[in-house]
């Protein structure tokens, strides 16, 4: 029994970084010169930079069992705060200090908004955050009076997004430093057992003295503050605010924490899992990209590499979850049928 | 039983002041015309809805159905151009396409273990993709056409003004609530939906479920996306995109819990009308679009959270009386 | 199971239904489609206006539809025109946003026929896809002009961006900026956009007459500054040699300059958009990207403001035309060297 148990474990353990590996070795088969390279490497880790550090904080509801749709909407809203913050203050290193504190600011408060909505009301997240995506977005056109708003200086500003730094994007050491702390905090503070334990059961955890209301108001501000903070790297990078940056992102957020294994009822996944599912769908775009596929088929090999993968990883943790038939259960229900019938 | 026939209450109250709010204050809501449209509007959203309250009772999710619209509207079009298929052959191919991506829907989650989430977000990907590399190309270039065939637009039409959509919206409507509250697939996708194991545990083959309401609802896609084809006149690769959000919104607004076990089809046709009835009121005012999103945040945000704080009053209400009510008989006892 | 009996008799009774029904329906009479119901309402007017309003002295709506709020073009075009209007007090002018769907503009045009607006300025997300509605609001006597794309039906005027010529433009300035010699990525917009496939097949048409220019690669970076940053950095990985990049849009050359600079690859490098915005323009001025094709849509909103104002008050009626007239921006080629030449108050 214990060597059974302790092969599951093993095999569960190894699945995701197996199935990326044989991602990367298929991929560079095909494309030998360039794949494997460092210099490839640094451009799948830019193309999941943004919205990998949303990921980093959307993570915290979504192990509640909540969700939070307006990543997108807080990252256009943060971006266009620094942008008009920095050009108020005429490009000083205190307009892009103050700037990115009160784009950081706008962040924590949505979420302690959407926290203490869900929390207090038992409304399901999922509208809340639709519905204020709608808000925050107007709020955004507002803050733009629907202009682009160009920001290309002070160096400070835009070395965040598009400087680098040891030939590295700078917005990769951010992302590397987020999911850090966001590993460290998920996985080793009482802050992030706590995350489990509502996200699991949160009646019993409500019992054990866990306040679950402050937990959701914590988490959902967390997922406010790295969709601020992803969103003023966006702006950084693209030198500009506009009040449709970052749409869609939210797609992205969601399908690489789901990928990775993070159930939507709560309780299960893992931020390692969620940088996982980044990176697998990073490498099939550019992966898709090097080998010259014309854009119009992207789509479809997206979709059919993501049940691939996944179907794998699925499988496994399926037959550790007890709800598979296993033959004494199976026989057990015939049985009961066949009294019923 | 009380406490969903309360909620349902409150639901249609908080319909009705929007309607009233949006027509004491603006001269063009309760035109026939703007009734008409309005109802027309809800309809595609309210067609798929039906599919979808299935898969939400059953504790599922499913982000495809813009994707399965948009396929199946895309192998009509092409069907439309390139062949002479009559009318009534495409509208049949459609519903079994739409069926079928349903079915596969289904394979995915029970054969293959996918989660939910995964297997409908995956096949959003593959059917967008599909419908993007179907479409009609002159040259190299996507040149989406107007359909002309009588057949296929008069299904956009309308009888003295009700639109044919609507009336199909209705009769899915009922035909959907039947089989959720009269039939034992419905009793099956409720038990799925509270508590798969223990479902599992007696007797339910809850795959053989989930593989039903997928593919209700992919068939359900294969009559939207008849009518939205035939409302446009024309079919682009982007037909459909959004709808599954528009779906879920509505589902989830007229009462269907993520949670699974809760809700019906009259709830979700209640949704469906909301969010129509919103999109629509809001229009009628000199607003900048940024005021209008906000004001369409807003309202949902106010109404769902005053839905939730009336029904939980509600409840204690009852949870108090019923305690009295003990009282009163235990002391007999 | 029985269960399944059940369910497959109703889904089969309802296929038959709908087989009998849409069959029923072709022939019933009572069924109208938009069309039919637009062409009664229609056919009792006449190619001459009954009563025509004075744009400038009464009440008068006008409704302006773009394919998405935020974009730098939209933008320039909704200036243009307010700035045209804000003189006349009796004006309406409201901006609806299509958020990039032919869905939700065709609801918000029939809307807009519900609301008798008086004239409608649309930038269509398909041309296809719009063509009912157009075709419904000019049958309700309200004149649409439409913005850069067309719509498949006739209608009062279709004020045009020019995009074929426009890609044309680009691969002679851009062959000639390399000597007529060399290595040429393209980045696309969103796959299927018809102002992007125009823009391609001119530039790819006029690249054919130089033999020595080579056309590496094309992939889609979604009209997106951080997606073309993403593209144009997997193209520098993989070709040793890029002497030109083509982008559909200035926010896509954007961040394939971005991405060339951060490389140390963008000495030499051909970068060229197309529409002219203001960021575009400065990019050039500071040698980030070698040019673009500036159309001037303050002038082009302006345009569409004068044209709904003259049909408001005209007496033809518009629904009569057998073809859309057409407005062509002139496009100006923007280079190192004629950028000077675009002044402050035309940069959008």
């Amino acid at each position: 029994m214990v060597k059974r148990e302790n092969k599951k474990k093993l095999n569960a353990n190894f699945q995701k970084p197996l199935i990326l590996l044989i991602v990367i070795i298929i991929l560079t088969i095909l494309q030998p010169s360039v794949f494997l390279t460092i210099d490839n490497f640094k451009g799948i880790m830019l193309s999941i930079s943004i919205y990998g550090i949303m990921v980093c904080g959307t993570i915290f509801p979504i192990l509640l069992g909540g969700i939070d749709l307006s990543v997108g909407a807080t990252a256009a809203v943060s971006g266009a705060c620094v942008v008009l913050t920095i050009i108020r203050f005429n490009y000083s290193t205190t307009g892009v200090i103050l700037g990115i504190l009160v784009g950081l600011a706008v962040g924590v408060g949505t979420g302690v908004i959407h926290g203490m909505i869900v929390a207090n009301f038992k409304v399901p997240a999922f509208l809340i955050t639709l519905a204020t995506q709608n808000i925050i977005y107007g709020i955004a056109q507002l803050l733009t009076n629907n202009q682009v708003i160009s920001c290309m200086k002070p160096k400070l500003f835009t070395f965040l997004g598009g400087g680098r730094l040891l030939g590295v994007p700078f917005s990769i050491y951010i992302l590397i430093i987020i999911v850090i702390t966001s590993y460290f905090v998920l996985n080793h503070t009482r802050l992030g057992r706590n995350i489990y334990a509502v996200g699991g059961n949160s009646e019993a955890s409500d019992l054990s003295g866990i306040n679950s209301k402050k937990i959701q108001l914590i988490a959902y501000a967390i997922s406010g503050f790295t969709a601020a903070l992803a969103g003023i790297v966006l702006a950084s990078m693209n030198q500009q605010a506009i009040a449709k940056a970052a749409q869609g992102y939210e797609n992205d957020v969601l399908t690489a924490i789901v990928v990775g294994g993070t159930s939507l009822m709560g309780g299960e996944g893992s931020l390692l899992g969620a940088v996982w599912g980044a990176l697998l769908v990073g490498m099939i775009g550019n992966g898709l990209r090097l080998m010259g596929i014309p854009s119009t088929y992207h789509g479809v090999v997206k979709g059919i590499v993501i049940i691939i993968a996944v179907s794998a990883d699925a499988y496994t943790r399926y037959k550790n979850s007890g709800l598979s038939k296993g033959k004494s259960t199976k026989r057990f229900a015939r049985r009961a049928n066949v009294e019923n019938n | 039983m009380r406490q969903e026939k309360i909620r349902r209450l409150v639901s249609i109250a908080l319909l009705l002041v929007l309607v009233i709010v949006f027509g004491t204050t603006s001269e063009y809501f309760f035109t026939t015309t703007n009734i008409l449209t309005l109802l027309r509007e809800c309809s595609v959203v309210g067609i798929i809805s039906v599919g979808v309250s299935f898969i939400i009772i059953t504790a599922g999710i499913d982000l495809s159905t813009g994707a399965i619209v948009g396929f199946t509207a895309m192998i009509c079009a092409n069907l439309l151009y390139y062949t002479n298929m009559p009318a009534q052959m495409i509208i049949v191919i459609a519903l079994l396409i739409g069926t079928l991506a349903g079915y596969l829907n289904g394979i995915l989650v029970t054969k293959l273990r996918l989660p939910d989430f995964i297997a409908t977000l995956s096949t959003q990907f593959l059917f967008r993709g599909l419908a993007l590399i179907c479409a009609i190309r002159t040259s190299g270039v996507i040149t989406n056409k107007v359909i002309d065939n009588r057949g296929i637009l008069v299904m956009g039409g309308s009888i003295s003004g009700l639109y044919l959509v609507t009336i199909v919206f209705i009769i899915v409507a009922v035909l959907g609530q039947i089989i959720l509250k009269k039939t034992q697939l419905g009793v099956y996708t409720y038990a799925t939906g509270a508590n798969r194991k223990s479902a599992e545990l007696s007797g339910i083959d809850t795959d053989k479920v989930k593989r039903s309401v997928f593919t209700i609802t992919g068939f359900c896609c294969g009559i939207a996306a008849i009518f939205l084809m035939a409302k446009l006149g024309s079919v682009t690769p982007d037909t459909g995109t959004g709808l599954e959000f528009e779906v879920i919104a509505a589902v989830v607004v007229g009462g269907c819990a993520f949670s699974g076990g809760r809700g019906d089809i009259f709830g979700s046709v209640i949704g469906a009308l909301f969010m129509a009835i919103l999109s629509n009121g809001i229009l009628k005012y000199n607003l900048p679009t940024a005021t209008q999103l906000i004001v369409k945040g807003s309202v949902i945000v106010i109404m769902v959270v005053f839905d939730s704080l009336y029904n939980g009053y509600m409840e204690k209400k009852i949870r108090e009386k019923s305690k009295e009510l003990e009282e009163l008989s235990g002391g007999e006892a | 199971m029985k269960t399944m009996g059940k369910t497959k008799k109703i889904l089969g009774v309802a296929l038959a239904c709908t087989l009998l029904v849409s069959t029923a329906l072709t022939g019933c009479s009572s069924v109208k489609t938009d069309d039919e119901v637009s062409k009664k309402t229609s056919s009792t007017s006449q190619e001459v206006k009954a009563e025509v309003k004075n744009p400038y002295k009464d009440e008068v709506k006008i409704a302006f539809v773009p394919n998405v709020i935020g974009d730098s073009v939209a933008a320039a075009w909704s200036t243009g025109m307010k700035d045209e209007l804000a003189v006349y007090d009796n004006v309406t002018f409201q901006t609806f946003d299509g958020k990039a769907s032919a869905e939700t503009q065709t609801q918000i045009m029939a809307d807009l026929v519900n609301q008798k607006y008086d004239a409608i300025v649309l930038q269509s997300a398909d041309s296809a896809a719009l063509a009912t509605s157009v075709k419904q609001a000019e049958a309700a006597g309200i004149p649409v002009i439409t913005l850069n794309l067309d719509a498949d039906t006739p209608h009062a005027g279709l004020i045009a961006m020019v995009d074929y010529e426009a890609g044309k433009l680009v691969a002679k300035n851009m062959a000639e900026g390399m000597n007529k010699t060399g290595k040429v990525v393209i980045i696309q917009a969103t796959a299927g956009a018809t102002r992007g496939e125009n823009l391609e097949a001119g530039f790819r048409d006029e690249m054919a007459n130089y033999q020595d220019v080579e056309i590496l690669d094309a992939q889609s970076g979604e009209w997106l500054t951080e997606k073309a940053n993403v593209v144009m950095n997997d193209f520098l990985t993989k070709y040793k040699q890029i002497d030109g990049v083509f982008c559909h849009n200035d926010a896509m050359a954007e961040g394939a300059s971005q991405a060339a600079e951060a490389a140390g690859r963008l000495d030499g490098m051909q970068i060229w958009g197309a529409d002219g915005e203001a960021k575009a323009l400065e990019y050039i001025e500071q040698g980030k990207m070698a040019g673009t094709i500036y159309t001037n849509c303050f002038d082009q909103g302006a345009t569409a403001a004068r044209l709904a104002m003259y049909l408001i008050g005209s007496e033809t009626v518009t629904s009569s035309y057998t073809s859309t007239p057409i407005v062509k921006m002139a496009p100006i080629v923007v280079t190192p060297e004629t950028v000077g030449s675009i002044g402050e108050n035309i940069r959008w």
